[in-house]
């Protein structure tokens, strides 16, 4: 009878030829997106020259840029195994409650965005007071959570969208206004090119890629998500983990909502509709990107610009807009196909 | 039950030289499976050996790479699950999922329900009759046709699946660890009837980790190791230690491998610590370099005690010392703090993350040494995996491949490691060893030893009171919550201790 160690000799032989055809294979899933997007680039640019101008490209951004930064606090409540349905309707309420606090409340910019960030924070810890304290299942308590705020950013101005010259429900007319530095987080470039809220994107996405791919915190989020149980075992506070992943996606929500304020100077109540889905659409897609299978940031900014420059691409050449949804599904379906799709059968 | 037509080989299944490879592993290497007809054939390897995929191929999940199935003689290139229950083919397994929010009749006739002739209706009566004739006949029992699978025990479950076989008067039986989840009765039952349906003509496969059953069972056994049919040999030439060192390809004799170790200086006392309920006036001293052993019956309280030692529940009297410092209320994280570490029965539900990657397990709880202001130090988080993936001979593709990927010892390999890096001094293993094949047990069984050796205490939580024995300095018995018995390993045997646990001895002594 041989030794067990010389019968496992020519077995790695035999997986080492296989094996180069196999890392090829994965590094062309793991890289896939990354293709589509330049395949995208290359040929809206060859179909249409305007679609490859520097102002163009901004401008994609820009229209993602809310997206992708409720995108990543989507990633960190996936990340620790949670789900925040709730951050559309925080996004909304934002809106709302920074219209109220320059109009109504008279405020500046600085303390407007610093109570707007303080309510998105504030709800998220309600949020993870819920989920984690009683216990409610994470779904239902940001659903119920969307439900609450979807009503009571209406109560304030009794249904009504706020602009300046408001007419409270008391009958009193409002007398503040958007402040002009508020509205550069919308409106303005830098340096004439750079829109802040591309700005504003881009210190999101690198702050919280840092915190979950290169700090302690941000693996034990994973690991959180991962395995609850084990996680705590190790000695780690799976329950403060929690509440950290809903207080940064409620906080990233608001600012999602701040931008969009400052970008259409006024609070509408109907703001913020589709943020949800695209938000939730993005981090998905991320999935795919690099092959990583798991919540990341990278992956959802690069899964909300790859719809963005989608979209944009189709608008130019003419693509009726009641198609974008369409788009944006079929974008996701591909997505998950190539995330869950390809993954290798386990060997025995 | 059936009669199959006779040929020259009298093979029911003949598996040849089948090759399989999963992305470029070889699973099987020229393995060969040959099942005379109305036989109990026994199929025994270790975990990754190949076992379950050789019956997957024979299911027609997977199709082999080189090879041939021959079923009754005759060659089939493409199996499909399908046409493999057409040839009377039929699995028992744990996993195989029974629609648990159906009734046991629908469940039983799931894709072959019988129709009232002439129309598209279901003739539940026919369905209720059957069924209740092949359980009747063959288990002696009945079960509520409207009751819900999900209400079934185990047992009834697997009853349920068999019953499912049956009625489609099946040739070939294949059972796949059909007693893991059974109580020795229940198991008792199966082999009565697994022994009746040979006898009747129906042909057995009978995969188990347990050798005692393949010894009372079967007629022949086949040994897989590596993806290699080492032997096939009838039980009458043979013994569970033979198959064993098959197996492994390793002298038995060394499974329980014990280190000589000197004692050190106390690492946990307990004094009379009690929790309601659960245990009641528990003292106990383990020292360094000691592996303690703790057993006793399901509700024994031997794994509150654990529990409360790691801070999961809390003890309502009584005081802990560790390491000499009288210890309050503990919850896991200051537990950790404290150098101890709890590798949990349910490695899987509880013991490691599965779609964490095996680095990311290991250096869980001990993140902090890989952390320079709040960042990862990837480097030396990598070196640290890789060397006890090295030390503890932890067989993965590398530090980054998912725990998922693992098998069940080396799991536990890494749900180890992962103290090990957090340089524990206690360790609480509670069923270390459960779901783990021969060659890993006795690697867990030396790295216990080492362990022991460099100074830590150990406590062991196992049923499997040989192996308890075999790796322990002392067993402290529970019953009912309180420490009935101690024993010296070196000094007792497993039904001494077995008595112990069910109380038994306590009888004794107070008759005597």
């Amino acid at each position: 009878m041989t030794s067990t160690i010389d019968e496992a000799a020519p077995v790695q032989r035999n997986a080492n030829r296989v094996g180069w055809l196999a890392d090829l294979g994965t590094a062309l899933r793991s890289s896939a997106v990354f293709i589509l997007l330049a395949a995208l680039l290359l040929g809206f640019s060859a179909a249409e020259p305007a679609f490859a101008n520097l102002g163009n490209l901004m401008s994609i951004l820009q229209a993602v840029a809310v997206v992708a930064i409720l995108g990543a606090g989507v990633t960190v409540t996936l990340a620790v195994g949670g789900f925040d349905l709730s951050i559309g309707a925080i996004a909304a309420s934002s809106v709302m409650a920074a219209s109220y606090a320059m109009i109504v409340w008279g405020l500046g910019a600085i303390a407007t965005v610093l109570l707007v960030l303080a309510f998105g924070a504030l709800i998220g810890l309600v949020n993870a007071f819920l989920i984690v304290r009683l216990k409610v299942p994470d779904l239902l308590a940001t659903l119920s959570m969307m439900f609450l705020l979807s009503g009571l950013q209406l109560i304030p101005t009794a249904g009504r969208s706020i602009s300046a010259g408001l007419i409270l429900p008391n009958g009193t007319t409002a007398t503040g206004v958007y402040d002009p530095a508020f509205l550069l987080i919308g409106r303005a470039n830098l340096a004439g090119i750079v829109p802040v809220s591309v700005v504003l994107m881009a210190l999101v996405a690198i702050a919280l890629f840092v915190l979950t791919e290169r700090t302690r915190i941000g693996r034990l989020l994973f690991a959180t998500g991962g395995n609850a149980v084990a996680t705590r075992l190790a000695g780690a506070s799976t329950a403060r983990l929690k509440m950290l992943a809903y207080v940064i996606s409620g906080t990233l929500a608001s600012l999602g909502g701040i931008v969009i304020a400052a970008r259409v100077g006024r609070g509408d109540v109907s703001s913020g509709g589709s943020l949800l889905m695209d938000a939730v659409a993005a981090a998905l897609i991320g999935f795919a990107v690099l092959g990583k299978r798991r919540p990341n940031v990278l992956g959802t900014i690069v899964g909300a610009v790859f719809v963005g420059v989608l979209l944009n691409g189709l608008t130019m050449l003419n693509a009726p807009y009641y198609t974008q949804d369409f788009v944006k599904g079929a974008v996701l379906v591909g997505a998950l196909a190539l995330t869950y799709g390809t993954v290798r059968s386990p060997s025995p | 039950m059936s009669t199959a037509s006779p040929d020259e080989t009298g093979d029911a299944i003949h598996l040849d030289g089948i090759v399989k490879r999963f992305d470029g592993a070889l699973a099987l290497n020229h393995a060969s499976l040959r099942v005379r007809r109305g036989t109990v054939h026994g199929l025994v390897g270790q975990n990754g050996a190949g076992k379950s995929t050789l019956i997957k191929l024979l299911a027609g999940l997977h199709q082999p790479d080189e090879g041939r199935i021959k079923i009754d003689g005759e060659a089939y290139d493409r199996l499909t699950p399908h046409r493999v229950e057409e040839l009377g083919i039929h699995f028992i397994h744990q996993d195989r999922l029974l629609v648990p929010t159906f009734t046991v009749d629908e469940a039983l006739f799931l894709g072959r329900e019988p129709r009232i002739a002439g129309t598209p209706f279901l003739d539940r009566r026919l369905m209720q009759r059957r069924a209740s004739e092949i359980l009747d006949d063959y288990f002696g029992i009945k079960l509520p046709n409207s009751a819900l699978i999900s209400e079934l025990s185990t047992a009834e479950k697997q009853i349920v699946q068999i019953t499912r076989a049956l009625l489609d008067q099946p040739k070939v039986l294949v059972f796949d660890e059909p007693t893991a989840a059974l109580v020795r009765r229940e198991a008792d039952i199966l082999f009565r009837l697994i022994r009746r349906l040979r006898d009747e003509g129906v042909t057995i496969i009978y995969i188990s980790h347990y050798l005692n059953e393949i010894e009372e069972l079967c007629d022949t056994v086949t040994v897989l190791r590596n993806g290699e049919d080492v032997a096939t040999l009838p039980l009458g030439e043979t013994s569970a230690a033979a198959i064993a060192r098959l197996m492994v390809a390793r002298d038995i004799a060394d499974l329980y491998p014990k280190r000589d170790v000197t004692p050190g200086k106390d690492i946990l006392t307990l004094e009379r610590l009690s929790a309601h309920g659960k245990y009641q006036d528990v003292s106990l001293t383990l020292r360094r370099g000691e592996v303690l052993g703790l057993t006793g019956l399901l509700g024994s309280g031997a794994k509150d005690l654990i529990r409360t030692l790691f801070g999961l529940e809390s003890a309502s009297s009584g005081q802990i010392t560790i390491n000499g410092k009288p210890v309050r209320s503990v919850n896991p994280a200051q537990a950790v703090d404290r150098h101890l570490a709890l590798v949990p029965e349910d490695r899987r539900g509880n013991g490691v993350a599965l779609d964490l990657s095996v680095k990311e397990n290991i250096t869980l709880s001990s993140l902090k040494r890989f952390t320079r202001l709040g960042f990862l130090d990837f480097n030396s988080e990598r070196r640290e995996a890789d060397d006890l993936i090295r030390r503890l001979e932890i067989k993965t593709s590398g530090c980054n491949a998912l725990v998922r990927t693992l098998s069940g010892g080396n799991q536990q390999k890494v749900a180890i490691a992962k103290w090990l890096s957090r340089h524990s001094e206690i360790y609480l293993l509670d069923e270390p060893t459960v779901g783990v094949d021969i060659g890993s047990k006795v690697e867990i069984y030396n790295l216990i030893g080492d362990l022991a050796a460099r100074g830590a205490g150990i406590i062991v939580l196992s049923s499997d009171l040989p192996e308890l024995i075999g790796i322990t300095d002392r067993i402290l018995v529970l019953f009912r919550g309180s420490i009935i018995s101690e024993f010296t390993s070196s000094q007792t045997s497993p039904d001494d201790v077995l008595a112990a646990s069910t109380g038994s001895s306590e009888v004794l002594r107070h008759v005597g």
